[in-house]
């Protein structure tokens, strides 16, 4: 199927854009980049130590499904794969996935999106940048004095009390980066409410802002919880006395409960930040408005709120009340509802559209398969009375990597595809990064759809050594693992390429509406010559055949076409 | 629901074209700042953000507030026991103090909307005394704390419990005191970091105040640090009926 | 036990055949519902791909069709809930006339106890056909008792009492794991729940365990059966050799060195009250205490054994001593149950 791209008139200079330095260029000292008020540069150093940090918990990920080609232990023994497994998931969830797209593109994307020069906070910004980096250098500090081997989920009273690892600056880590989350979340919700653009109106914002936004919500309000409770543990193992511990009356499942209270919303921190992503593939490469508008940005917020009541879902094992239980359960799947509406809007957004699937789209309909089949497979853990013969089996590993790997990364790697124009200015290959789409997507089919089935045979998580039968899945999984290993290489190899040689891409190579389309590629420091004004909403694309575009219709117009009420009211308030 | 910010200055901001400035860490201050389009819409994003924040901090106390919750319904006999034995007038003093303190906030705001800049340095240096009172007998209660034993890690000597029946009774409200007594250390340790915070920020304004830096245009920063203290104040509010005022009427000794 | 290459797991309860229609249900419905979101996805992808000659793009908004699809899932959930919790609410109460068993969770073992007194380690045997109630405790961290083969896990959290029964309905020998992470030999937690019919289980139940052994083999035989090989070849000091040799130990704290010789004293101590003396270099949170499970007469047949052991086995790693608060305070007081027979907790 050969594409063929959209009218090459649409890369020429737009009336928001500017001549003379983009961000990039403005300044190339140290100074100019570390110390940085910029949103664009801010979202350039999250991008460059998130690689990073998910390079380590990579490499982390790679021993164990090693490991896990034979039953015994034989290339690592129980005391390493106990701590490979909790750095993994330390480092992929605290320090990936949870900043993920909202600290990359959203910290790029929600100002120029939103037509404002920068965040509400620039220099907030920056500290939450710093903080994640302090966070993260005390939790490798860790890894580095001997490890951790409490799991991510760091259960009392094994954590707090029995493990003889550095439980302690782990912890102490998390929390730092933690409010790192906060002032991140806290920064978006500020600037989507008094930094939009004049006619910018909540109806008008990209369905990205309205889940960011929706994710922000969930920042600010879950953090501290999760916070406060690692204050908790760190003062029961350094003091020695017992908030969670039994032997000192303590509640161990009372931690339980304050950890995944934002433990389970933090899966919506990351996901929902990801739906905003797909969304906006979905109407650029349709050339279509996302169907069912209103409904996918009210989805966004049911699932935030939602999100906070659903934690007692992970305990069903715990003994806790058959009536708790039942609460939670059905409230579980109700979460499932609005997400099922976003799928199937996504999915329609293709009908009667001028789809080409380039490579950010192939990242978002191998997104739809997987996040799918997540979801779907979310609704038997949700179901108390299958969640007790799942729980803790490789099923719940297999669901929760379908929607975080499957969900999140996949979108993230569509997004960043997306953007990278918007970004640097330059291409990446094309060739390759449809080679990257679709290894990861065969690659992590193998590797987690064994665990599926592993799961039911009641295979245990955590387990470096294995009843015999399960080895046949286990390879498998192993041999998908190296798949999708190459898969994650490979972009970053292309994508570093295409920063320093790539083809210059133009202002806007997709042809897409948006206003963060309507500036030069990279953007200027202060993102628009002149102060946007919207007229119109959001993927408001021409009913025409793509070919023929004119480069006036994918503006939104700055100016010349205005609607009348909005110059009244400007000039309302000028008079 | 269309918000449009827009004045004469907005307007040639839609006219002119924005020069390309690097901006860092440690540049100076314009007002109203680059991104902003003008001074109302850096105002209200000011205090936005400082509501949010606070949104955020209720939420960290609430945590706190939902453990001690749980095990006061569990450990009830134990916690009541443990509480008889903090000092409620401390206790009550340190309110007083910290009531006033926040009076004093409201003045150096007071002041800042009437352009008296001497007034805010006053008041603000008045809330820090205050401060440092609340510091100085939250000192003497914990130091009484230690030495009739009540801090588990260091010096645990639950006399109190010695009138008790004896037998398992003992042994359990031994471990429900020792709970209350954490948590205590726990919630009143997390509140004095807050004051700690707020003391420093008070400080950075008064040293603000002294430059001139606030008026009755110009005082956004002095209201959300002021938004702080009177958030921490509350707190502690909130903390002492939870743990000195818990039975109030049946208490045997404490309170000496 | 089913050592074969399976894609299902085999049935041996009488919840297992419910849990597995409702399973079946779920696939169902999953399977429909990826098949129709991929295969729209391919389709709209060929059919309405960018290319020339295509009728341009057209706006569609369909209120009827976001109706179906916000109403279907939320039947089909309501559905999935209902079925889901009638399970749980079935089984949630033991059967009256249930065995009772009592389940010791400790790192990193299960110690059953029948109610004749009756003990086994990391094994359970049971009559196939009769409702069993286990009342578990846990020594030391949160443990998971899991038989896949029954469909039944239930966490063991110290400091309270847990429940969990099931129906055997198939004679055999059936996989028992350990499923909350539980620390280092989390994964050497397993073991095996045998399913016998009745009359052989009423036979094994009167059964005295102790053959005709000679000391030295049985204590390998508890050697083996406690898993005290799991660590006394890789983690832990080596048996090889240690009989009467010279050790260098920590009693207490790590500054505070002295010699000891392995005699049969030293042995005993250090079986019964592992973290009296801890050979230097190793983690005193490594082995459990084996007092109130190991009767005198054990202990003299693992020191029998020990005796015994030549120098051909495996020298284990060198381990970092962990450095915990907990090792330098004063021993904490016995566990005890916060809960009272009278006021035990509904089960589940």
């Amino acid at each position: 199927m050969t594409t063929i791209p959209v009218n090459p008139e649409l890369t020429s200079p737009l009336p928001l854009g500017r001549k003379g330095p983009s961000y990039l260029d403005i300044s190339f000292t140290v100074k100019s980049w570390l110390l940085t008020l910029d949103h664009k540069r801010i979202a350039i150093l999250y991008l460059l130590s998130m690689t990073a940090l998910f390079i380590v918990g990579g490499a982390f990920a790679t021993m164990m499904r090693l490991e896990l080609t034979t039953p015994q232990g034989d290339f690592v023994k129980a005391e390493a794969y106990n701590k490979l497994f909790t750095m993994h998931g330390v480092t992929m969830v605290f320090f990936f996935l949870i900043p993920s797209v909202p600290a990359t593109l959203g910290n790029f994307l929600v100002p120029l999106m939103i037509g404002a020069r920068d965040l509400a906070f620039p220099r907030i910004n920056l500290a939450s940048w710093y903080l994640f980096i302090i966070g993260a250098a005390f939790t490798l500090a860790a890894m580095f004095a001997g490890g951790v081997d409490t799991g991510w989920t760091f259960y009392t009273p094994y954590s707090s009390v029995y493990s003889n690892s550095q439980v302690a600056l782990a912890v102490v880590g998390i929390f730092i980066t933690g409010f790192s989350s906060v002032l991140t979340g806290l920064n978006f919700i500020v600037t989507v409410h008094k930094m939009r653009a004049p006619g910018m109106t909540w109806f008008r914002l990209p369905l990205f802002i309205w889940s960011n936004y929706a994710a922000a919500l969930i920042m600010v309000l879950g953090t501290p919880v999760i916070s406060i409770t690692m204050v908790l543990v760190a003062v029961e193992r350094l003091f020695g006395v017992g908030i969670f511990d039994p032997a000192n009356g303590g509640d161990p499942v009372l931690f339980q409960h304050m950890f995944w209270f934002y433990s389970h919303p933090a899966v919506y921190i990351m996901v929902l930040p990801a739906f905003g992503v797909i969304s906006e593939l979905m109407a650029a490469f349709s050339r279509k408005p996302v169907f069912g508008y209103k409904v996918v940005a009210f989805a966004s917020l049911a699932i935030a709120l939602l999100s906070f009541v659903v934690w007692g879902h992970h305990l069903f094992t715990t003994g806790q009340s058959v009536y708790a239980a039942l609460v939670f359960s059905v409230l579980s799947f109700l979460v499932g509802i609005p997400t099922a509406i976003k799928v199937f809007n996504w999915t329609f957004t293709m009908y009667k559209g001028s789809v080409s699937l380039e490579t950010p789209m192939l990242f978002a309909l191998g997104f739809l398969g997987i996040f799918t089949l997540g979801g779907l497979t979310g609704l038997f853990l949700a179901a108390v009375g299958l969640d007790i013969h799942l729980h803790d089996t490789y099923f719940v590993v297999a669901h929760f990597h379908y929607v975080m790997v499957g969900g999140v990364v996949l979108a993230f790697m569509g997004g960043l595809h997306y953007w990278w124009p918007k970004i640097t200015g330059r291409m990446y290959n094309e060739f390759w990064g449809k080679m990257s789409a679709i290894l990861i997507f065969f690659g992590f089919n193998l590797t987690f759809f064994p665990q599926f089935i592993l799961g039911y045979l009641g295979m245990p998580r955590r387990y470096y050594a294995y009843a015999s039968e399960f080895q046949v899945l286990n390879i498998l999984s192993s041999a998908g693992a190296s798949i999708l290993a190459s898969g994650y290489l490979l972009p970053g190899i292309y994508l570093a390429y295409s920063f320093v040689k790539g083809p210059k891409a133009g202002d806007n190579p997709w042809g897409a509406k948006g206003l963060e389309w309507q500036t030069s590629s990279p953007p200027p420091v202060e993102n628009f010559k002149k102060m946007p004004i919207v007229t119109e909403d959001c993927y408001n694309y021409p009913l025409v055949d793509p070919h023929d575009l004119q480069p006036e219709d994918r503006l939104i117009d700055s100016t010349t076409k205005d609607d009348d009420k909005l110059k009244e009211q400007v000039k309302d308030k000028l008079s | 629901m269309t918000e449009i910010t827009a004045n004469p200055a907005a307007h040639t901001a839609h006219e002119e074209e924005h020069e390309s400035h690097v901006h860092t860490f440690f540049d100076k201050d314009q007002y109203p700042a680059m991104h902003f389009e003008d001074a109302g819409q850096q105002k209200e994003s000011a205090a936005l953000g400082m509501w949010a924040f606070l949104a955020t901090e209720v939420l960290l106390f609430a945590g706190l507030f939902v453990v001690y919750a749980i095990y006061r319904n569990a450990y009830h006999e134990g916690f009541m026991l443990a509480s008889h034995e903090l000092d409620v007038k401390l206790g009550t003093i340190n309110t007083f103090i910290l009531l006033f303190s926040s009076l004093c906030v409201v003045f150096a705001v007071h002041s800042a909307r009437t352009n008296n800049s001497k007034g805010i340095v006053f008041w603000l240096i008045a809330t820090m005394v205050f401060g440092m009172a609340f510091f100085i007998v939250k000192g003497f209660e914990w130091n009484h704390d230690y030495h009739i034993g009540l801090v588990p890690w260091m010096k645990w000597d639950p006399a109190f419990l010695a009138n008790v029946k004896m037998g398992d009774e003992v042994h359990d409200l031994n471990f429900q005191a020792r709970m209350f007594m954490i948590l205590y250390f726990v919630m009143t340790g997390t509140h004095a970091v807050h004051m700690i915070v707020g003391m420093i920020i008070l400080a950075v304004l008064a040293y603000k105040a002294k430059k001139g830096a606030y008026n009755s245009k110009r005082y956004t920063s002095l209201e959300n640090g002021g938004l702080y203290w009177h958030f921490v104040d509350i707190v502690w509010v909130f903390l002492v009926p939870t743990l000195y005022l818990i039975d109030l009427y049946n208490r045997t000794g404490g309170g000496h | 036990m089913d050592k074969s290459f399976s894609l299902w797991p085999t049935q041996a309860s009488k919840q297992a055949l419910h849990v597995d229609l409702f399973y079946i249900f779920m696939l169902a419905v999953t399977a429909f519902f990826t098949l129709l979101i991929a295969g729209l996805v391919v389709f709209f992808a060929v059919k309405y791909r960018r290319r020339e000659g295509a009728p341009p793009p057209e706006k569609f908004e369909n209120v009827k069709l976001e109706l179906v699809w916000t109403i279907v899932p939320l039947l089909i959930s309501v559905v999935m809930f209902v079925w889901g919790a009638k399970l749980v609410v079935a089984s949630s109460k033991p059967p009256e006339n249930a065995l009772e068993i009592h389940v010791i969770g400790k790192q990193w073992m299960w110690h059953v106890q029948h109610s004749n007194g009756r003990r086994e380690i990391n094994e359970l045997t049971v009559p196939v056909g009769r409702p069993v109630k286990l009342t578990m405790q846990s020594q030391d961290v949160i443990h998971s008792f899991f038989i896949p083969a029954f469909r039944c896990k239930q966490d063991v959290v110290p400091g309270r009492f847990s429940y969990l029964w099931f129906e055997p309905s198939e004679p055999g020998e059936y996989h028992l794991f350990c499923a909350e992470y539980c620390g280092l030999q989390h994964s050497g937690m397993i073991g095996k729940v045998k399913v016998l019919p009745q009359a052989d289980y009423e036979r094994w139940l009167s059964m005295s365990p102790a053959g005709e052994e000679s000391m030295q083999v049985a204590g390998a035989k508890l050697f083996s059966q406690y898993g005290c090989a799991t660590c006394h070849s890789q983690q832990g000091p080596s048996m090889a050799g240690l009989y009467g040799s010279e050790r260098v130990v920590w009693s207490g704290t790590p500054d505070k060195e002295q010699k000891v010789i392995a005699d049969d004293n030293y042995l005993r101590e250090s079986i019964l009250y592992s973290k009296a003396k801890i050979v230097k270099g190793y983690s005193p949170a490594l082995m459990p205490t084996f007092q109130g499970l190991l009767t005198e007469e054990n202990v003299s047949q693992l020191i029998a054994y020990i005796k015994t052991v030549g120098k051909d086995a495996k020298l284990g790693n060198e381990m970092t001593p962990g450095g915990r608060m907990q090792d330098l305070l004063p021993p904490r007081p016995e566990m005890k149950s916060r809960n009272s027979d009278s006021e035990k907790r509904d089960y589940k």
